[in-house]
C-alpha cells in the first residue's frame, strides 16, 4: 500500500519517472538504459518502404530499425503478437495500417539523438484502399446510414486487412472463434436463446432501432512506458500494464522463451482504464533489447498513445418484439465493432457485448450476433465497461422508444421485464442476487425531490457544462430527467492467486499480482486482510507485481480484483489461521481444536501467544500461506448459452439535464448513480470508483468522439481536440453503495459507466420529446435532431420515470448546479428521498 | 561528424529556492529541464499542449504549464514544483493544501495531484477567499481522468478555510488517516438499504407481472 504522502509530494513511483529511467530507484535497469523514439505512420494505409541509412551513425544513435530490419536483426522469423491473434508486429512490415501505427525506431542514450535519427528517416507510402466503416469491411459495399460513427468515407471492395491470418495466442487459448481466414472478419460472436424470428413473427409489435457510439481515447494521463532489460538468460520488463501476466506469456512466445525465463514488473499505474491490458509497446521493448543487448525504455507521448488503443465504435441494430403492455416478447440484434487494424481483444468484447444486448431484461426469444470487423483505424480493446456502455445505450434507448410509441411509461416497460432471482438472463442462466427492483426504485426516486436544482444552491454560478464552453445559455432552455438500468458482466472463468508471509514482528506482506492503478485496490486487499486476520492495516503492506515473486493473476481489469484477488487473499488468510493453529497446538501439545486463532492472538489452552511471538517462539522464520480464487463458467461456441459471467454488476443512473433549444447544448444539472455493491470493502475508495465512472460516462454522452480527418487517419491526437470532463463540467453527483455487510462483494470499478449515457439520453428526450440514437449528444447533432422534429417543444413527452414533474418545462436556466458543500452533500446522502 | 544543431547552453534557474545550473538544449521546455536534469518528477508529461495540467509549476507564484515553457525564457522567475511545497509549510508538515488532499482522499491514481495541489495553492494565496465557483475556473485546467473531482472540490475548499485559520463547523482539524478508518461504511449501507425500505414497495400499478 503506498503512503498517500507520496501522492501529495509527486513522490509516487512511477515508471516514466527518474534521470535514468529507474523511477527513483523504484525500477532498476541497470546501466547503458536507451531510449527509444518512435516514428509513426502519417497515412492510415499504404505499401510502405522504409530507409533508415541515412539516420545510422548519427553521433549518440545506437541503433535504428524499420519493421523488416527488426525482424531480420531477429532471426528473420516474423515477428507478430496479439492477446488473441497475433497479427500485430512492434513495427509496421511492408504494410501500415492505420495512421499513428509505428513504422521506425532509433535508439540513443540520450532521446535528442534519436529524435534527430528520426528526422533522416525516409518513408514512402504507397497508398491502399482505406477500409473505414467495419459494414463495409465486411460487406466489400459501401453503406448509407447518415452520420453514424462507424459509417465510412471510402471502402473499397475486396480490401483485406490481414489477408494472411494472424497465428493464435497462448495467452488467450480458450477463446474459440468464428471467422473467415482472408476476410476482415475478425471474430463473430451468437447468442441463440430460443426462437426470435419465430417470436418476432408472432409479436403484437415490432420496432426497430439502430444505435451508434463513437470511438473513444481511454486518456490515462500517464502515457504507455516499458523498459526491457535483457541478460544472457532471460528478459525483464518493467511496464505500465494491468496485465503482468497476460504481457508474460505474450512475451514469451513473440521471443520463444519459456515462461519462467520472461519477468514482467509494474510500478503504480498513472490510470489505466483498459489501455494498459495486454502488451502494447511491450513487444517492441523487449525485442529492442534482445537486438542490442542494453535496456531499452519505450515512452509514448500522448499523439501515440491517442493511437494505440481507443474503444469501439459500434453500430447496433435491435429489433424488438413487444406487447401493448411493453412486455418484450422477442429481440433479435445485429451489431458492429469496430476492431481497427488489429485485433487486440476484440474476439472477447465483442462476447461481453452480445451478452450486454439482453440487458438487466427476461426475454425468452433472443438472438444475438455481434461482428468485430479489421478497418484502418487504431486498434480497439479493453475500455472500462468493456462494451457494455454501447450495449447500454443501445438497449435503454431502445427502452425509451418503445415506451413512447407503445404510450406507456419508460418505468413500466422497465418494470415487466426486469430480471429477478429465477429469470433466465440471455445466456440461459438462472438468475440469483438480482437487484434491478431496488436499482429502479432508487433511481426513479433520487430526483423526484426537485430540492436540488433549484435556487437554493449557493452562491450562484457561472454557467458551464460537458458539450460546451462557460457561455450563458442562449435560448430557453427545457429542463428533463431520465433514468436507465444496466447490467456488466465479469471475465468469467477468472484464476486468482495470492500468498501471505508473516513476519516475527507481526508485520504482514501480500504478495499480489493486482495492479495498482488508483482504483483502491491494495486498500481493499489490505482491509479484507486485517479482517480475516483481525490485525491493524498498518501492520500490512501490499506488494507490487512481478512474475518473479507474486503469484498468478489472470490480470486487473474487469471490477474482478476486490472480488477476485479479495478472495485469494482471504483464502490466504485462513490458511494462515489453520497454520497458525496447528502450529500452537503441536507446540503446546493441545488438541488442535483447543486451539483459537484470530484477532491477532492464538490460544491453545491458557496460554496465548500474538502471531509475531508465535513465529519467534518457534524459530520459524516467516510464515507463508497461499491462496486462491477461481471463478467457474464459459458460453457454448454456437449458442452462447452457459454462464458468462461469475458476478453481475448491476446498475441504474438517474440523470436531470438543461438543453438549450438554440444552441442545443446539453448540460447534466445533477446525477444519481446507484450500484448493487454487496458488502463495500472501502466505503471511500467505492465511492470515488463510482463517482469517476459517472466522470467517464458523461464525457462519452455529451462530448467524447474520436472522428476520421480527411485523410483516412483518427482526427484528434491531442487533449486540446479530445476534450475530457473538467471540473467546471461536474454537475451534482449522488451516489448509492446498495447493499449490506451480509451480501457478497461485487465489483465497482465499472459498474456506474453504463447507465450513464443512456440515463443522459433519456433526460434529453425527456426534455425534447427526441429520442437520439448516436453518442455523443454534441450540441450540432442535438439541434438538428431538434429542428428535425417538428414541434418538439410543444411535446409533451412520455415520462420515463416517476418524475411526473419534469416533462417539458420551459424555463430560463440561471442557476448552476454547483456541488455542495461536503457536509450539506453527506446530509442529502443521508436523507431518505 | 556532423555539428551539434541544438547545442546544450548552461542556464541559472532557482528551483524550490535553490539557484541550479542546467543545461538544456534550445528546444527543451522547463519540464525537460525539471525532470531531465534535476530528478524533480513531480511535474509530469500528460498532453505536451498545456491542456491537462499534468506538469503544472509555479512560477513566481503563479501557476504555468511547464511543457510550455522554453528553459531558456524563463529567466530569473522563481519555479516552485510539488517537491519545493513542503518548504512554505511548517518544517516537517505537509503543505496544508496537501494535507487537505489526504484528508478528502482527494486522489486516486495521484498522476494529476501535484498538478491540482500547486494550481490551488497558487489561487489560495492570491485570493484567499476564492468562492467555489473561482475555485471550479481555476482549477478547470487541471484534469483528472480517475474523475476525483468530487473529492478535489471538497479538499480545497477545506484548504481555504484551514488557510483563513478556522472552520466552519468550528472543529479542530483531526488528521483523518488515508482510505478512512472504518468510515461508517456499515451504517451508510444500512442507510441506503432503509431508504429503500422507507420508500416502501412503489407502486407498479395494474400491470401484470411476467
Amino acid at each position: 500500500m503506498s503512503d498517500p504522502r507520496a501522492k501529495v509530494t509527486g513522490r509516487l513511483p512511477l515508471l516514466g519517472d527518474g534521470l535514468d529511467g529507474t523511477a527513483g530507484g523504484a525500477a532498476d535497469p541497470g546501466p547503458g538504459l536507451l531510449h527509444a523514439r518512435l516514428l509513426t505512420a502519417d497515412v492510415a494505409h499504404a505499401r510502405l518502404a522504409v530507409d533508415t541509412t541515412p539516420a545510422r551513425g548519427l553521433p549518440g544513435v545506437t541503433a535504428v530499425f524499420s519493421g523488416r530490419e527488426l525482424e531480420a536483426a531477429l532471426g528473420g522469423r516474423p515477428l507478430r503478437f496479439g492477446p488473441v491473434l497475433r497479427d500485430q508486429p512492434p513495427l509496421a512490415v511492408e504494410r501500415v495500417r492505420y495512421a499513428g501505427e509505428p513504422v521506425a525506431v532509433a535508439l540513443a542514450a540520450d532521446p535528442d539523438d534519436a529524435d534527430e535519427a528520426l528526422r533522416r528517416i525516409t518513408v514512402t507510402y504507397d497508398p491502399l484502399p482505406l477500409v473505414t466503416d467495419p459494414i463495409a469491411a465486411l460487406t466489400g459495399a459501401t453503406t448509407d446510414v447518415g452520420t453514424s460513427a462507424v459509417t465510412g468515407t471510402s471502402a473499397v471492395a475486396g480490401t483485406v486487412l490481414h489477408p494472411r491470418d494472424g497465428a493464435p495466442s497462448a495467452a488467450f487459448p480458450e477463446i474459440r472463434l468464428r471467422r473467415g481466414a482472408g476476410t476482415n472478419l475478425v471474430n463473430h460472436f451468437v447468442i441463440r436463446k430460443g426462437d426470435a424470428p419465430g417470436a418476432l413473427a408472432r409479436a403484437e409489435h415490432v420496432f426497430t432501432d439502430t444505435f451508434t457510439t463513437p470511438a473513444m481515447h481511454h486518456a490515462a494521463l500517464e502515457n504507455h512506458v516499458a523498459v526491457a532489460v535483457p541478460d544472457a538468460q532471460r528478459i525483464v520488463v518493467w511496464s505500465a500494464t494491468q496485465t503482468p501476466y497476460k504481457v508474460r506469456v505474450q512475451l514469451a512466445e513473440l521471443l520463444g522463451l519459456p515462461l519462467d525465463r520472461v519477468v514482467v514488473r509494474t510500478l503504480h499505474l498513472g490510470g489505466a482504464f483498459g489501455a494498459k491490458c495486454y502488451a502494447k509497446i511491450e513487444p517492441l521493448a523487449a525485442c529492442l533489447a534482445r537486438v542490442t543487448g542494453r535496456p531499452v525504455r519505450v515512452c509514448l507521448d500522448r499523439a501515440q498513445t491517442f493511437t494505440t488503443i481507443t474503444r469501439h465504435a459500434t453500430r447496433a441494430t435491435i429489433e424488438t418484439g413487444v406487447r401493448a403492455d411493453g412486455r418484450i416478447t422477442a429481440r433479435r440484434v445485429t451489431a458492429w465493432f469496430d476492431a481497427g487494424a488489429y485485433a487486440d481483444i476484440s474476439p472477447r468484447v465483442i462476447k461481453n457485448g452480445a451478452y450486454g444486448y439482453g440487458g438487466p431484461y427476461d426475454i425468452a426469444d433472443i438472438w444475438v450476433d455481434v461482428y468485430a470487423a479489421y478497418t484502418n483505424r487504431p486498434p480497439a480493446g479493453a475500455f472500462r465497461g468493456y462494451a457494455s456502455p454501447q450495449a447500454a445505450f443501445a438497449y435503454e434507448g431502445q427502452t425509451e422508444l418503445i415506451a413512447r410509441r407503445l404510450g406507456v411509461p419508460a418505468s413500466q416497460v422497465r418494470r415487466v421485464n426486469l430480471l429477478r432471482d429465477g429469470s433466465r438472463n440471455v445466456t440461459g442462466e438462472t438468475m440469483t442476487d438480482c437487484h434491478y427492483d431496488t436499482l429502479l426504485d432508487v433511481a426513479e426516486h433520487a430526483l423526484a425531490d426537485g430540492a436540488l436544482a433549484g435556487g437554493a444552491l449557493p452562491d450562484g454560478a457561472p454557467d458551464a457544462g460537458l458539450g460546451g464552453d462557460a457561455d450563458p445559455p442562449v435560448g430557453q432552455c427545457l429542463r428533463g430527467r431520465g433514468v436507465a438500468l444496466t447490467v456488466k458482466g465479469t471475465n468469467t472463468p477468472s484464476v486468482s492467486q495470492a500468498a501471505v508471509l508473516l513476519n516475527r514482528d507481526g508485520s504482514l506482506q501480500i504478495l499480489t499480482s493486482t495492479v495498482e492503478m488508483g482504483q483502491g485496490a491494495h486498500l481493499a486487499l489490505t482491509r479484507l486482510a486485517a479482517e480475516a486476520l483481525g490485525i491493524e492495516e498498518r501492520m500490512i503492506s501490499v506488494s507490487l507485481p512481478d512474475t518473479d515473486t507474486t503469484p498468478y493473476d489472470q490480470q486487473t481489469s474487469s471490477s474482478r480484483s476486490t472480488i477476485a484477488m479479495g478472495g485469494a487473499v482471504r483464502d490466504a488468510c485462513a490458511n494462515l489461521l489453520g497454520l497458525l493453529t496447528r502450529l500452537a497446538a503441536d507446540h503446546c501439545g493441545v488438541p488442535a481444536e483447543q486451539v483459537r486463532a484470530g484477532g491477532g492472538q492464538v490460544r491453545a489452552g491458557a496460554t496465548s501467544y500474538g502471531y509475531g511471538e508465535l513465529v519467534t517462539v518457534l524459530r520459524a522464520g516467516q510464515l507463508r500461506c497461499e491462496g486462491a480464487y477461481a471463478s467457474q463458467g464459459g458460453l457454448d461456441h454456437e449458442t452462447g448459452q452457459g454462464i458468462a459471467s461469475s458476478r453481475w454488476h448491476q446498475a441504474s443512473g438517474s440523470a436531470e439535464v438543461t438543453v438549450d433549444v438554440e444552441t442545443g447544448r446539453v448540460r447534466v444539472l445533477r446525477y444519481h448513480a446507484a450500484v448493487w455493491a454487496g458488502r463495500v470493502v472501502n466505503p471511500v475508495e467505492a465511492r470515488m470508483q463510482v463517482e469517476g465512472a459517472v466522470l467517464l460516462g458523461l464525457g462519452s454522452a455529451l462530448g467524447e468522439e474520436l472522428g476520421l480527418g480527411p485523410d483516412g487517419g483518427q482526427a484528434q491526437r491531442t487533449l486540446l481536440d479530445y476534450r475530457l470532463p473538467a471540473l467546471t463540467d461536474l454537475p451534482v453527483i449522488t451516489v448509492d453503495l446498495l447493499g449490506g455487510p451480509d451480501d457478497e462483494i461485487h465489483g465497482l470499478g465499472e459498474t456506474a459507466v453504463p447507465p450513464v449515457a443512456p440515463a443522459v439520453a433519456a433526460a434529453v428526450a425527456d426534455a425534447t420529446g427526441v429520442v437520439i440514437t448516436d453518442l455523443p449528444l454534441r450540441p450540432d447533432r442535438v439541434l438538428a435532431a431538434l429542428r428535425a422534429s417538428r414541434g418538439f417543444a410543444a411535446a409533451v413527452p412520455t415520462s420515463g420515470a416517476a418524475v411526473p414533474t419534469s416533462g417539458a418545462a420551459v424555463f430560463r436556466d440561471d442557476v448552476h448546479p454547483l456541488q455542495l458543500p461536503a457536509a450539506q452533500r453527506a446530509e442529502h446522502e443521508r436523507t431518505p428521498r | 561528424m556532423t555539428v551539434d544543431r541544438d547545442p546544450r547552453l548552461p542556464l541559472c534557474l532557482v528551483v524550490n529556492d535553490d539557484e541550479v545550473e542546467v543545461r538544456p538544449r534550445g528546444h527543451h521546455t522547463l519540464l525537460d529541464v525539471l525532470r531531465r536534469e534535476l530528478d524533480l518528477v513531480g511535474a509530469r508529461p500528460g498532453c505536451t499542449v498545456g491542456a491537462c495540467g499534468s506538469c503544472t509549476v509555479l512560477l513566481d507564484d503563479e501557476p504555468v504549464s511547464s511543457c510550455l515553457l522554453p528553459a531558456q525564457l524563463v529567466g530569473t522567475r522563481h519555479v516552485r514544483t510539488i517537491e519545493g511545497l513542503e518548504s512554505l509549510a511548517v518544517p516537517g508538515s505537509l503543505h496544508p493544501v496537501q494535507q487537505a488532499f489526504i484528508d478528502h482522499t482527494a486522489f486516486q491514481c495521484s498522476y494529476c495531484t501535484p498538478g491540482f495541489i500547486l494550481t490551488a495553492t497558487a489561487l489560495l494565496t492570491r485570493e484567499p477567499d476564492a468562492s467555489r465557483e473561482r475555485i471550479q475556473a481555476e482549477l478547470a485546467g487541471n484534469l483528472c481522468r480517475c474523475g476525483s473531482y468530487v473529492k478535489i472540490m471538497d479538499a480545497v475548499l477545506d484548504a481555504r478555510d484551514r488557510l483563513r485559520g478556522h472552520h466552519d463547523d468550528g472543529s479542530p482539524y483531526d488528521g483523518s488517516p488515508y482510505g478512512g478508518a472504518p468510515h461508517n461504511g456499515t451504517a451508510d449501507q444500512q442507510t441506503a438499504d432503509q431508504r429503500v425500505a422507507d420508500r416502501g414497495t412503489p407502486d407498479r400499478g395494474t400491470v401484470a407481472q411476467p
